[in-house]
């Protein structure tokens, strides 16, 4: 039997007829179309579906689209406002903190958590805050990096 | 001097905007008209034929 969902991604209010079992991210990739939410594992390892969800990081492919009935949810397509790049996003860009590009979504929707905990993060600390999420091309050596640089670019506004 | 400017310089990556504002575009993320979905059922057995499929 389906069920009415109401979701509002990035400011916008999504309605739709699901079945109890659709995952919060297919209803972000496929019924609201934003795609830069991804699917890595399916398993709940990789991270790289990480969106915000009423303010806090969460694994979109861990939950159901049900469970997120009247959330707010920001995604990374909700970063740049009014077309200027978050710090976050331009510090990635600065820092080489991507290749593929693949788990950046992730990468960056769980950075900006980590700052909002940690405004001023050690290396520890940013690294065993993103122990959920995996990168395969970088090593995280530049991910470091980039989380460091916008923290200090964050401080400095 | 143009060389200079490259050489020994950390350049931005031309590609880099589209990936950390989401707006890559992976194998997954492709529309095509009439796509549908595939899964893989694999043989429990080394050695047999298919004499039918049921699709039920």
């Amino acid at each position: 039997m389906k069920k009415s969902v109401s979701i509002t991604i990035n400011g916008v209010k999504h309605t739709h007829e699901v079945e109890p079992r659709l995952l919060l991210v297919h209803f972000i990739r496929e019924l609201a179309g934003l795609t830069g939410t991804h699917v890595g594992c399916d398993t709940s390892q990789c991270g790289a579906c990480t969106i915000h969800l009423d303010g806090q990081a969460v694994k979109s492919c861990t939950m159901l689209a049900v469970q997120a009935d009247g959330a707010q949810i920001a995604t990374i397509e909700g970063m740049a406002k009014d077309g200027k790049l978050h710090p976050i996003q331009d510090a990635f860009w600065e820092k080489h903190g991507l290749q593929c590009g693949f788990c950046t979504p992730g990468m960056i929707m769980s950075a900006a958590q980590i700052l909002q905990r940690y405004p001023k993060p050690t290396e520890e600390q940013i690294r065993h805050q993103l122990d959920g999420n995996l990168c395969r091309c970088t090593g995280y050596h530049n991910i470091v990096k980039a989380i460091q640089h916008a923290a200090e670019t964050m401080a400095g506004k | 001097m143009a060389t200079a400017r490259l050489l020994g310089a950390s350049i931005k990556r031309r590609e880099d905007p589209r990936f950390i504002t989401g707006k890559g575009n992976y194998t997954d993320d492709l529309k095509l008209p009439g796509m549908t979905y595939a899964a893989f059922v694999r043989s429990p057995h080394a050695h047999a034929g298919i004499r039918k499929i049921d699709t039920a």
